[in-house]
């Protein structure tokens, strides 16, 4: 049996890449490649230790958050999601802020409801201007011991 | 403990340490967040202009203390008054030496050593006192502690039998000639 040897040379520029339901922008693989190369993924924690009162803003280290918060340093950020823990069953509100450093020009960005839980996590899609800063803040109900996640997207 | 009163009528936002005290609420700071709250600035225009007020646990502090509280070098004085209830505010120096003594009342298991007393009695033994025991009459010790015997001049010391009774409170010296001595005893005042 005889055959016929045939070198494909493909290029990526030219296969499609179907973007519909993984949230790429790309629609061809190199495209898609160079999305993933230029992505950047990161888990930022918050935390409060003791009991939460109202208005207490969570700490970015031993800082808080509303005076020092996470740099946003990516391009077309995303808050995606949200994950709180704390040590007891209880209602609580926490909400994401984005300011300026320092309590400056703190905008809301959007607030999730933790019900009757120890833990819980939320999709969320919250844009962030690259060079503003994230806190988090408990706005409402009562928390102890606190860690409050967020997971963001970027490009560089 | 460290507590932050909100005695007015509007919420009071604490930036830099990230807490809302509420109106007429109040707040204890987690032992936890000692070092954050020490190093706070607003917190000391908050006490400074008598916004918030600070408590240790059981008294509101005035400004100077309620700072040191916050800042971590605060101890609180003790008042030490007389059997009156009045106040002691000053301690007379003598002799360039800043002496104070305490009585101290009630039951006392362990003595610390504050309040110790000397006292110095002349005694002289003759005739029937001879070879006899002899009580040291006390002013104010009664409780003995230790005893040392000079001779009348109070500076040359003295071998002498001295034993005490009742459970430390009495002395009793003998001497087997006649003889003037100088007994220091050293103890302390006890009230129960």
């Amino acid at each position: 049996m005889s055959g016929k040897y045939i070198k494909i040379t493909p290029i990526a520029e030219t296969i499609p890449f179907d973007n519909e339901t993984n949230g790429f922008i790309a629609e061809n693989v190199q495209e898609a490649i160079e999305e993933i190369s230029n992505s950047i993924k990161s888990n930022y924690l918050y935390s409060r230790s003791n009991i939460l009162i109202p208005n207490t803003w969570l700490l970015n280290g031993n800082i808080p958050s509303n005076v020092s918060g996470t740099l946003i340093y990516t391009n077309n950020t995303q808050i995606e999601k949200i994950f709180v823990s704390n040590e007891i069953v209880n209602n609580f509100d926490i909400s994401i802020y984005s300011h300026d450093g320092n309590n400056t020009n703190l905008v809301l960005l959007g607030t999730v409801n933790i019900i009757s839980s120890k833990g819980q996590y939320f999709p969320v899609s919250w844009n962030v201007a690259i060079n503003k800063q994230i806190a988090v803040r408990l706005t409402s109900g009562m928390a102890k011991n606190c860690i409050v996640g967020l997971a963001l997207k970027g490009t560089v | 403990m460290k507590i932050i009163k909100n005695n007015g009528i509007a919420d009071i936002t604490i930036i830099d340490v990230g807490i809302t005290i509420l109106a007429a609420t109040q707040y204890t700071i987690p032992s936890q967040d000692y070092m954050l709250w020490a190093s706070s600035n607003d917190i000391i225009v908050y006490v400074g202009s008598s916004q918030l007020i600070v408590n240790d646990g059981s008294v509101d502090l005035e400004l100077a203390n309620a700072i040191a509280l916050i800042q971590g070098n605060f101890t609180q004085k003790l008042k030490i008054a007389d059997t009156d209830g009045k106040t002691i505010d000053s301690v007379l120096d003598t002799d360039n030496v800043r002496r104070l003594a305490i009585d101290i009342k009630g039951n006392v298991a362990a003595f610390s050593g504050i309040g110790q007393l000397s006292e110095k009695v002349a005694i002289t033994i003759d005739g029937e006192y001879i070879n006899a025991w002899v009580n040291i009459p006390l002013s104010l010790i009664n409780k003995i502690a230790d005893v040392t015997i000079f001779d009348q001049t109070g500076y040359e010391k003295i071998e002498a039998d001295w034993r005490l009774l009742s459970n430390n409170s009495t002395l009793q010296i003998r001497s087997q000639i006649s003889h003037t001595f100088t007994v220091h005893i050293e103890g302390y005042y006890f009230t129960l």
